[in-house]
This record gives structure tokens, sequence and C-alpha cells, in this order.
């Protein structure tokens, strides 16, 4: 009977041997044949299991909270002129050193200036020192929801166990282990994902603002005498490379603003990359954005330029986008899914709203034949024309680099927008928070005691033991093959659970050992004793272990950071010792009593 | 071989010495942690200050921990060996040195600043010449944990225990759930209050750790309520007493082998897993130690007196 039942067994057993090899072999090879290239041990560490920033270490990145942006943000438009004044000294409050004095600094300023704080932060006080510590306290709370969304954003990168910690006020280090693409992780972490839908401004209306520009550059005096203040636009690196360079080579004459646009074939405004520079010193012209704030305006870059040909220049679109304060206001806290997906064979991120939010959208898409430019960190993702009312709250943002830009973006639309844009101070390598030394002494202790167990098993159950080692080790490298699968990292605390495992392991066998030696005592044959001594043990496995396994689950359920991967590794541990205390070693057992009459049994 | 054949201990006999022992075990803990003010939070959950330094020269880790065992601050040694030191490497800055350093008492200032002339001291030859240029930064850091996390913590203990208490009613009888339950808090608590009196600090790691003992001791109780089970249906002519003493008897091997073979992982850990490594090879120590204990002369014995006061109105 059982003997019939050997071959799909031992069939099984080895599939999974051969999976879990599979899943292992390029952490073997890394560890005991590393190729000569770097880019292929890159590839290989990829692939292979992750050791936390206790064992190994990873990349360290110290951010910033932009505190000067954070005021301007907070700080409510009065009247042009006052708003000025108030741009003029945070401008100024920024050139000091430290960002930790800014707002002492900024406040101080005003003061002097005798500038009524009140009136453009209503709310934080009426004296202009209510006002410095209620900014000072916004900035806290900012700060500790940075700290929150970054945590959420790391976690869902699928780096486990990070460090993420406040550094005197107003900075957080971020150490992330074994992150290999530190560009994507700096981006992931930087990107502030602040999601608008804002309409696009009927064609005369952007007819209109253009020849009121145009008017403008021709009086050329004015322009010239503001070039020096103006900033580059600071969409990408690339592009800021791009335009300080053409800045600074270039000598700098400016044209008519509507010379440097060119039609496009959908009749927005295309720029060429080369005048994108000039069409930016255009625009932050205080005379021009006078006038663009009068007509609620505002001017957003297209996030990818047009697709043409290989020869032609990378042309960006410029749109005008509808600031009136009176339309409907919809931004990404709306937001309550995201996902990555691939819709006409280009990356998008599909959004789910909550119910407000689909309202407000319907609202919105209520001006069928309008267009409505969906802006992710000010630059406009896509821009369609509105076809139909959108009742169930979906929409998707397109015009992504690619498959892993999407899915970072829905990450970050998930975790939330940060309250202010954060600035890398710097990002490096850092090594393992335990320590070289601990780590090395640890290794050899494990490895020692394992090794102890294992005699100390054969010893004590002879033949039988061997199969529980056998078993122990299956197990182990199942653990380490399921956590190479699920791309976890292994830390001290995931080491825990892995002593666990190997207790629960031996546990295992031992309860069905001492079973069969007690049935042997009662005088059943070897067949009949191993038979009445799984099946007795099989209650007591089940029992022990589900229990674990539930408080494994709630574990993985709601712990973040070291105590997620502390469940991972136990419950992991538990459900394939349970496996391999019930099917692999009664199969070798199996295998064993089928081939001869066994008359005694080595236990 | 075999080491136990057929024990015939007393074990419920005995559970007025095992009360004994656990009570002073608890109180002692209880007292210490009571004059204490609970547990003794490491940098993990209290925050504290980092040092960063710059290095001409790489330094060996092991070599910068010796230099932080004796750290004098105003006359006062501190020993900083144990704290959370790293090596670092920044493309334009070289090898740099973090030490997360502890919140220390108020009356204790610039130990930063020890720390800093310290290893600046003791590296001659790795340091560059100026100690302005060594000392890259040092700021205060805050905790790893948020307190958004100790909510979920809490959120997940109440879980589990209720989890738990469901299973083990289902699949066995409510008391054998309240005495499981019992064993697990017991043994949590003095491995806390061991932890509090041998004046260890609490970190993540050890958290972990306490999280082991919590599955291992659990593991360890429902393997001897599994044997109760099965002779409480075998046996039903015999006293209560008499069935639970024979199945821990008949579990003892069992127990015993398993219990000797984890303790002896963590033992050679404790023993020559390092500095860092070792306070979380202790706590599984004593977790292990406690949880056997616990199953035989916590958790059984609480099934027993729950049967006697109220009896078998459920059936057994």
């Amino acid at each position: 009977m059982i003997s019939q039942n050997n071959k799909p067994r031992i069939f099984i057993s080895l599939m999974i041997l051969l999976i879990a090899v599979w899943a292992l072999w390029p952490s073997i090879e890394l560890q005991f044949f590393p190729p000569d290239n770097n880019a292929e041990i890159e590839a290989l560490k990829k692939e292979s299991i992750k050791l936390g920033l206790d064992l190994q270490g990873g990349a360290s990145f110290l951010l910033e909270v932009e505190i000067p942006t954070l005021v301007e943000n907070l700080a409510v438009s009065v009247k042009p002129k006052a708003d000025s004044l108030l741009a003029a000294i945070i401008s100024d409050a920024k050139k000091g050193d430290s960002q930790e004095t800014f707002i002492s600094r900024f406040v101080q300023a005003a003061t002097t200036n005798e500038i009524q704080l009140r009136r453009h932060f209503e709310g934080l006080g009426s004296t202009n020192a209510e006002i410095e510590s209620g900014l000072n306290a916004a900035a806290n709370d900012a700060i500790n929801q940075v700290l929150e969304i970054l945590q959420n954003r790391v976690d869902e990168f699928g780096v486990s166990e990070p460090t993420i910690q406040k550094q005197g006020s107003h900075r957080i280090i971020v150490e992330l282990a074994g992150v290999t693409d530190t560009d994507r992780a700096e981006a992931l972490l930087e990107r502030t994902a602040l999601l608008e839908f804002i309409y696009l401004k009927d064609g005369s209306s952007t007819q209109n603002i253009i020849s009121k520009i145009d008017a403008i550059q021709s009086d050329g005096d004015t322009a010239l005498a503001e070039l020096d203040t103006v900033e580059a636009d600071t969409d990408s690196s690339l592009l800021k490379i791009a335009d300080e360079t053409l800045l600074e080579t270039e000598a700098i004459s400016i044209n008519n603003f509507t010379s440097l646009l060119i039609p496009t074939p959908s009749g927005d405004m295309g720029v060429p990359l080369s005048n994108r520079p000039r069409v930016n010193n255009i625009l932050e012209q205080e005379d021009v954005k006078q006038i663009i704030q009068k007509d609620y305006g505002r001017f957003v870059w297209s996030s990818d330029p047009l697709k043409s040909s290989e020869e032609q220049e990378e042309t960006y679109i410029l749109y005008y986008l509808d600031a009136d304060p009176n339309n409907p206001e919809l931004t990404g806290q709306v937001v309550e899914d995201a996902v990555a997906d691939i819709y006409n064979g280009q990356p998008i991120v599909r959004l789910g709203m909550n119910s407000e939010g689909a309202k407000t959208w319907s609202v919105i898409t209520s001006r069928v034949g309008d267009r409505v430019a969906i802006v992710l960190d000010n630059k406009v993702h896509m821009a369609p024309s509105i076809r139909s009312k959108i009742t169930d709250g979906r929409t998707q943002v397109e015009g992504l680099d690619d498959m892993e830009e999407a899915k970072d973006i829905a990450i970050v639309l998930r975790a939330g927008k940060l309250p202010a844009p954060i600035r890398k101070v710097y990002g490096h390598e850092v090594g393992p928070a335990l320590g070289q030394d601990s780590v090395d002494k640890g290794t050899t202790s494990i490895l020692v005691g394992l090794v102890i167990v294992l005699l100390f098993m054969l010893i004590y159950y002879k033949f039988a033991g061997l199969i529980a080692d056998i078993a122990l080790i299956w197990n182990i490298l199942l653990v380490l093959a399921v956590l190479a699968m699920l791309d976890a990292t292994l830390t001290l605390p995931g080491i825990a659970g892995l002593i666990l495992t190997v207790g629960m392991s031996v546990d295992a066998n031992v309860i069905i050992f001492e079973r069969i030696r007690e049935e042997m005592r009662k005088g059943k044959t070897v067949r009949a004793a191993i038979d009445s001594g799984y099946t007795r043990a099989l209650t007591t496995i089940i029992d022990a272990n589900v229990t674990t396994l539930l408080v494994a689950l709630i574990l993985w359920q709601f712990g973040t950071g070291p105590i997620k991967g502390f469940a991972v590794v136990l419950f992991a541990g538990i459900a394939i010792s349970m496996f391999t205390a019930i099917f692999f070693t009664r199969t070798i057992f199996n295998i064993i009593t089928s081939r001869k009459q066994l008359k005694t049994l080595s236990i | 071989m075999r080491f136990l054949s057929e024990t015939k201990i007393d074990f419920l006999g005995a559970r007025r010495f095992g009360f004994v022992i656990s009570g002073a075990l608890l109180l002692a803990g209880m007292i210490s942690l009571f004059l204490q003010n609970g547990p003794k939070l490491g940098i993990d959950f209290t925050g504290g200050t980092r040092v960063m330094v710059k290095f001409d020269k790489s330094v060996e880790i092991s070599s910068v921990r010796d230099a932080l065992a004796i750290v004098e601050i105003e006359g006062e040694t501190f020993d900083f060996s144990k704290a959370e030191i790293k090596l670092e490497r920044d493309k334009e800055l070289g090898d740099l040195v973090s030490v997360r350093l502890p919140k220390l008492p108020e009356t204790v200032d610039d130990a930063d600043e020890a720390v800093i002339s310290k290893l600046f001291d003791t590296f001659p030859e790795n340091v560059p010449d100026d100690i302005i240029e060594f000392k890259l930064s040092t700021d205060t850091i805050g905790p790893k944990i948020g307190s958004e996390l100790r909510g979920k913590a809490v959120l997940a203990i109440v879980s589990s225990i209720l989890m738990i208490l469901i299973y083990i009613s289902i699949r066995f009888q409510f008391k054998f759930a309240i005495g499981a339950i019992a064993a697990l808090v017991h043994d949590v608590l003095i491995t806390l209050g061991i932890f509090s009196i041998m004046d260890y600090e609490i970190s993540l790691v050890i958290v972990a750790a306490f999280l082991t003992i919590v599955g291992y001791s659990l593991n360890d109780t429902i393997v001897v309520f599994d044997r109760v089970r099965e002779n409480l249906k075998r046996l039903k002519q015999e006293r209560y007493e008499t069935i639970i003493n024979k199945s821990i008897n008949e579990s003892l091997s069992r127990t015993v082998i398993t219990s000797l073979t984890t303790f002896m992982v963590v033992f050679i850990l404790w023993l020559a897993g390092g500095e860092v490594i070792r306070y979380f090879a202790f706590a599984m120590m004593v977790g292990i130690l406690i949880g056997t204990y616990s199953s035989m002369f916590v958790a059984s014995p609480v099934v027993v007196a729950l049967h006697n006061r109220y009896g078998e109105s459920k059936s057994r």
C-alpha cells in the first residue's frame, strides 16, 4: 500500500528540492563562484538573498526637508505687492547657511521690514512671535509626516527593514539595505508626488496671453535687466544641465515669445529643447509673472518630449492651465489606490479615487469637450479632451518612461504627497550596523551550533537521527529559498526566526521519533510503529505549529520593519518544517521500510 | 540512546515549589522594573546622538569598538563599545565612521566631543591633521521606532492573544487556552524582569527575541497539552491530576531533547557571538529555559486549578 504512494512522494520531494536550488542558485554562485565583471555581480545580487542593514549594510541617505518652500506653501497670497515683499524676505532668509534657523531668520526679517505676517499666515497667531512658534510647529508636523510617508514608500519599494530616523530638527536619515539601484531609490525618496487635475485654458485665452507676453518682450530693456535673477527650470537634472549649459554658452538674446514656439499636430505649443531655457527665462520675468497671475494662468511643461523621428530635435509641450481658484480643486489626496499597468503597450498608472474625489472628478469631467491636464510634480503627464462625464472616480496617468517609473509613481501616489519638498544632502555606502566583526563571529557560532545539533541528533537517534538531520538541512535550505523568492531581507531578527525554525524542525522529528520508540516498546513491528507513530504525532505537530503560525501571521500583518522580517521567516520556517516532518521524512521512512522486511529500526 | 526512561516525577505535587520560584522571579523582576521606571529602552526607542567622523586611512571596526570601550567624560568612565558603530564610504568624503550614542543622563555633557577626541587620539596615523577636519557632524537623532509602530504593537499583541485563545479553545478547551496564555505571559514578564535586573537594554532585536520566546513557549506548552488531551480520552477512570502528571512525564523526554538542542544553538551564540549579539542570545537562552519550565510548572497547574474550581461543567 505505502510503497505504491512512494513514487509521487519522491517526485514531489525532488521537484521541491529542484525549485529550492534554482531559487538559491544566484546566492550560491555569488558566494562560491563570483563572476569577474561588476555588471554580472550586480545582476546576481538582485537575484540572491538580501542581507539586512544590520548584517551587510547598504545605502545611506541624508535628506533635508526644505523649510523655506514649506513656509512659502503655507503663506496665503494677499496683494501682489505684499506677496512680492514676502517672497523677497523668504529668498533673503534662504541665504543663511543653516536651514535650522530659517524660520527665526525669516520672522526676524519680517519684523525688521515691518511686514504684518498675520495677513499671510491666518490662524497661526496675531503677533510675529506667535507666528514664529506656529511656523515651527507646522515645520515639525511636516517633518513627522515626511518620516511616515517615506516609511510607507520604502516599505512598498520592497526594501524591507530600512532605518528611517530624524536627525536634528529637519533632516532625515534613510538607510536602505542592499540597494543596488541608488538612483531609482533616490528618485523615489525625493519625489514630492503632488498630483493635480487642472483644466487647460481654451485656445483664445492662450493666444491672448501669448500676445501679451510678446508685447512685454518687444519692450526689451526690462526683460534684460531681470535676467540675472532668473533661475533655470529644474524639472529634471538632465534638463537642468542642458538649460545651464545653454545659458552659459549662448549669448542670450530675448526673442519674441511666439518665435520660440512651434505648433504641434495636436494644436499645442511645442518648444524645442534648445528654446526651453529662453522660454523659462521669459516666464520667470516679474512682469510676465504678474500678467499670468492676473489671468489666473499657469504654464506647465509636459513630462516627456513629443514622439518624433530621430533627426528632429526633442520638443516639449508647454501647457497653459486654468488656475482659476473658483474651479473645482482636485489633488492626489483623494487617490485611494494606484496600480501600474500596461495600456496600448505603454506603461500607465491606474488611479481610483475615494467617494469625495469621485464626486469632484465627475464635476470636473462634466465640462465635455474641454481639456484637463493631469499634473504630477509640476509636469503635465497627459491632457486629454473630456469625452464624457466620469462618475466612478477612475482615471489614469500616462506619459511615463518605463514600467519601473510607473511602479514607483504608483507607490508614491499610494503613500501620499510630501508636505514639503526634500533634498538630498548626501548619499553613500554604509557598513553593517552590527559591525563586520560581530557578523563574522555570529555566523561562525551559528554554524558551530548547527553542527552540534546535527551531531547530537545523529548520536541520540542513530539512523533516524540521520533522517532528522537531512530534514533539518532541507528545512533551512527551503526557508532560505523562500526568502530569496519573496525578495525578503535576512536580518538578525530573521536569524532569530531561523533558530526557532531549527528548534521546531528538530522538535517535530523528536515528537515523531519518541512516538515511534513508544510504539516499538509496546511490541509493534517496525512498519506498524512508524505508521502509528506518525499518525499520533500528526495532531501534536499540527496543533503546536498552527498556533505559532497564527502569531506569525498577525505579526506579518501588523509589524513593520524588523518585526515583519522576523514574521516572514517564522511563518515560512514553521510551514516548511511542518511539511518536512509530515511529508518528507515520512517518504524516507517509507522507502526504507518498503525495500526490505525490517525487523529492527535504528532509532 | 535514551536520556529519560519512563519517569514518574510528581510535577503537580511540586507545583507549590514552582509557584514559589515563579513568584520570586516575577516579584524580583517587577520590583526592578518598578524601581527603574519600566524597562530600559535602548537607542532604537529613545533616540540619541549620531557622531560622524572622517578618517584618512580606513580603520577596523573592532579597533574602533575597543577604543570606545573606555571613554572618560568629566571623570566618569563610559563604555560605548556596544553602540551601533558603522563604517561608511562616501564618494567625495572617503572613509567615515558613524557612532550612534545613547541618551545619557542630563548631567553628562558633550559625550559626542569626548568620543570624537578619543577616536582622534587613538588613531593618530589614520586621521586628518586637524580635529576640525576629523569631526564631520554630530546631531541628535530620533528613535527608529515611531509612536505609530507602538500602537500597532499593542494591536498585534492583543489580536495574537485572542487568536491563541480561540484556537486552543476550539482544539482543546477554554481552560487550556488560559493555561497557555498564562505560561506565555509568565515567560515574557520573567525575561523582561531579568533584563531589568541585569540592567540590559531593550532594542529592536531584543523585541524579536521576545517574540521568539512567545513562539517557543506556546509550542512547548501545546505539545504537553496534546498528551493531556489524548490521555484524558484514554484514561477516563484516572484522577485529573494523575492524568496530567502522566502526560507531562510522557512528553518529558521530547521536551528535554528539543529544549537542549535549541538551547545549544543560542548558548554557543551567547558564548562566541560577540558582544553586540550577546544580549540577543541571552534573551533567547533565558526564554528557552523559562519556556520549558513554564509548560510543566505553570501551564498545567493553571489548567488543574481551573478544573478543580470550575469542575467539568463544560465537557472535558
